[in-house]
C-alpha cells in the first residue's frame, strides 16, 4: 500500500511537460549508435553518432557535442579509420582547451595514445599514457575505467616492445581486481596476455588452455573482434607447435570472422600467415 | 623378079597405115605432155602467179623478221605476201602487203595485223585478224592497224637486263642464302603433312582418325534420326489439325452464339457504371473519415509519450530507483584498450 502511494506521488511529481523532439532525437540516435557499436557495426555506429552530433550542435549542447566527438573517435579507431579518429580527437581536444568541461582530459589522453598505437608510434603512445596511468608505487591505488584501459594498452605496448611484459601483465591483473564492476572483455584481455607470456616461455599446453578460456568469454559476450583475434593467436600457437592442419583451421576461422567485420587489413595479414603454413605443409 | 614387082605401089600403101604399137607409143607421149601441162597449171595456180593482187599497208616499228616474200595469213590461210618495205616518217617502216584477189574477202574493215616474231626464228608471221566477218571488205590501199610482239632478241635483252640488275643487287647471293631455309621450311611442311596423314593433331584427327569418322557418322545419324522424328511430329501435328477441324467448325457456331450474348452487354455496362459511381461516393465518405486518422494517431502518440515519461519518472523516483542520474555520462562509450 505504501509502495503504491509512493508510485502515485512520484507520478504526480514527474515531468508533465514533454521533452523537445530534438533532444529526444539526439538521445535516440546516441542510444542506437551505442547499440551498433556494441554489435560491432562500425559504419552504422558512425552514421548514427554523426546524426546525434548534428542534433547536439543544432542545440549548442556542448557536452553532447564533446561526447559525440569522443564516441566517434572510438568508433573510428575500432574501424581503423585513422583520419576520422584524428579529426574528431582534435575537435574534442580543442573543446576541452577552450571550454570549461572538466573530467574528460584523461579520456582524451587515452585516445591520443590509442591513435598513436594504431600508427605504430609506441613511444608517443607511451608518453600519452604516462599522464593517465595510476601511481603503482602507492600500496592502495585506485583505478577507474580510463586508467584500466590505459594499463591494458600499456601492457600491449610492453608486448610489442618486448620489455617488462610480465610486470605489466601483473599490474594489469592487480588493477583489474580492484576495478568495479567486473569487465568481461578486460578479463579476456588479461587471460590473453597471460597466454602470450606462457607461449613465449614455451608452455604451449597452458597457453592454449588460456586462449580457449578467452575464446569462451568472447563468445559468451559475442565480441566478434575478440573471437577473431583469439582464433588468430591460436593459429599462431599451433603454427609454433608445428600443428599445421590445426593452424590452417584456426586461420581460416579467423579470416571468416574478420571478413564479417569488414577488416580487410587483418584478413590480408592472416592470409599471409596461412600461405606460409600451407607452403610448409607441402 | 617377083620380089621387085611386090615392092612397088602396094609396098607404099602398107607403109602409111600405122601399126598398133606405133599408136600406143604416140598416145603415151601425148598423155605425158598433157600431164606436164597440168602440173604447170597447178603450180601456177598455187603460186598465184597470174592472179590479180590488192595492196594494203601496215606500219611497223622494226623490220626485224619482215622481208619481201613473207607470207601473210588470215584465219590460218595464206592470203598474200609482203611485197615491199619503205621507210616513212617518225622512223616507221611501211610494209606493203599484196593480198590475192581471191582471198580479199578475209580482210574486213576494222582488221588488225599482228606481227608475230616469236613463232619462227628469223621470220615474222603477219596475220590479219578481222573484227567482224559482217563488216564490209576493206578498201584497197588502206592502212591496217598493227600489233607487234617483241622479238626474241628484245626478250633476251630484257632478261639480260634483269639478270644484270639482280646481280648488281646481290639478289642471287641472297637467294642462295635463302635456299637452306627454304629447304628447312619444305622439310617442316613435309613433316606436318606426314603428321596429318598419320592422324595426329586436330586436323589430322579430323581427316584420318577413324574414331572421329565414327563420331561424325554418329552425329550425322543422330541428325537424320532427329529429322525423322521431326517429320513424325509434323505428321502428328497435321493429323491433330485435321482432327481439330470439326472443333473449329463448332467454334464458328459458338462465336455466333456469343455474339447474341454480347447484345446484353451495354445494359450490363450501364449497371456497372452505376455501381462504380456508388463506390466512388462511398470512398469519398471513407476518405473524409481517414483524414481524421492522423489526428487520432498524433493524440495516441502524445498519450504514449506521456505514459513513457510517467513511467521514467516513476522508475527514477525513490524508492523504485537508487540511480537517479540520467546525464550524458551514460551515453559515453566505455573506455577501450588498444584496438587490435
Amino acid at each position: 500500500m505504501v509502495v503504491l502511494c509512493c508510485v502515485l506521488l512520484s507520478a504526480c511529481g514527474g515531468s508533465s511537460v514533454t521533452r523537445p523532439a530534438l533532444i529526444l532525437n539526439a538521445e535516440n540516435y546516441m542510444n542506437e549508435a551505442i547499440q551498433a557499436y556494441a554489435d560491432e557495426q562500425w559504419n552504422r555506429a558512425q552514421q548514427l553518432f554523426e546524426r546525434s552530433l548534428i542534433n547536439y550542435q543544432s542545440m549548442d549542447d556542448r557536452l553532447g557535442v564533446l561526447v559525440c566527438h569522443i564516441n566517434l573517435v572510438e568508433v573510428a579507431l575500432a574501424g581503423h579509420a585513422l583520419a576520422l579518429a584524428e579529426k574528431h580527437l582534435a575537435l574534442a581536444d580543442a573543446m576541452l582547451k577552450t571550454e570549461a568541461l572538466p573530467g574528460y582530459q584523461a579520456r582524451i589522453s587515452l585516445l591520443y595514445a590509442l591513435v598513436a598505437m594504431q600508427q605504430d608510434k609506441m613511444i608517443a603512445a607511451h608518453s600519452f599514457l604516462q599522464s593517465v596511468l595510476p601511481d603503482f608505487q602507492l600500496t592502495a591505488f585506485t583505478v577507474d575505467a580510463v586508467q584500466l584501459a590505459a594499463i591494458a594498452s600499456r601492457t600491449e605496448i610492453a608486448f610489442v616492445q618486448k620489455q617488462n611484459e610480465s610486470l605489466w601483465t601483473s599490474r594489469f591483473e592487480n588493477a583489474l581486481e580492484k576495478s568495479v564492476p567486473a569487465n568481461q572483455a578486460m578479463q579476456a584481455r588479461l587471460i590473453r596476455f597471460q597466454a602470450r607470456l606462457l607461449m613465449h616461455a614455451g608452455d604451449y599446453a597452458k597457453a592454449e588452455a588460456l586462449f580457449q578460456q578467452a575464446l569462451l568469454i568472447y563468445k559468451a559476450d559475442l565480441s566478434r573482434s575478440g573471437i577473431a583475434q583469439v582464433l588468430f593467436e591460436l593459429g599462431t600457437l599451433s603454427q609454433q607447435q608445428s600443428a599445421k592442419a590445426q593452424a590452417i583451421n584456426y586461420f581460416n576461422r579467423a579470416i571468416a570472422v574478420f571478413q564479417s567485420l569488414g577488416q580487410t587489413e587483418k584478413v590480408n595479414k592472416i592470409k599471409q600467415s596461412l600461405g606460409k603454413v600451407q607452403i610448409e605443409q607441402l | 623378079m617377083n620380089t621387085s614387082l611386090q615392092s612397088g605401089p602396094e609396098q607404099y600403101a602398107q607403109h602409111i597405115s600405122y601399126k598398133h604399137r606405133e599408136r600406143m607409143v604416140g598416145l603415151f607421149v601425148f598423155s605425158g605432155f598433157l600431164l606436164f601441162l597440168l602440173f604447170i597449171l597447178i603450180s601456177v595456180n598455187n603460186q598465184h602467179l597470174f592472179e590479180q593482187r590488192v595492196k594494203f599497208y601496215i606500219e611497223v616499228n622494226s623490220s626485224e623478221g619482215i622481208s619481201p616474200g613473207n607470207v601473210v595469213t588470215a584465219l590460218g590461210t595464206e592470203v598474200g605476201v609482203v611485197s615491199n618495205l619503205n621507210l616513212v616518217q617518225e622512223h616507221k617502216i611501211r610494209v606493203t602487203i599484196e593480198v590475192y584477189e581471191g582471198q580479199r574477202q578475209f580482210i574486213r574493215t576494222g582488221a588488225k595485223a599482228v606481227v608475230n616474231r616469236l613463232t619462227n626464228i628469223g621470220n615474222a608471221l603477219i596475220e590479219i585478224q578481222s573484227a567482224s566477218i559482217d563488216a564490209p571488205v576493206l578498201a584497197a590501199g588502206s592502212l591496217i592497224a598493227v600489233e607487234e610482239t617483241p622479238s626474241l632478241n628484245d626478250l633476251l635483252l630484257g632478261l639480260a637486263n634483269l639478270v644484270q640488275s639482280a646481280d648488281n643487287n646481290n639478289l642471287l647471293s641472297k637467294f642462295e642464302l635463302m635456299l637452306p631455309k627454304l629447304g628447312k621450311t619444305l622439310e617442316n611442311v613435309h613433316e606436318i603433312i606426314t603428321q596429318i596423314a598419320s592422324g595426329h593433331g586436330v586436323l589430322g584427327a579430323a581427316i584420318f582418325d577413324q574414331q572421329v569418322e565414327k563420331d561424325l557418322k554418329v552425329v550425322v545419324k543422330s541428325g537424320a534420326e532427329i529429322l525423322s522424328e521431326a517429320e513424325g511430329i509434323i505428321t502428328i501435328a497435321k493429323d491433330r489439325l485435321l482432327q481439330l477441324e470439326p472443333v473449329l467448325h463448332d467454334a464458328k457456331y459458338m462465336t455466333h452464339d456469343l455474339r447474341g450474348t454480347t447484345e446484353n452487354l451495354p445494359a450490363m455496362i450501364s449497371e456497372l457504371n452505376e455501381i462504380v459511381a456508388q463506390v466512388k461516393i462511398a470512398l469519398t465518405l471513407l476518405n473524409g473519415e481517414l483524414k481524421n486518422l492522423p489526428g487520432v494517431a498524433l493524440d495516441a502518440r502524445t498519450t504514449l509519450n506521456k505514459t513513457n515519461r510517467l513511467l521514467d519518472s516513476v522508475q527514477n523516483t525513490w524508492p523504485l530507483s537508487n540511480d537517479p542520474s540520467t546525464g550524458k555520462a551514460k551515453q559515453l562509450l566505455a573506455p577501450h584498450p588498444s584496438y587490435e
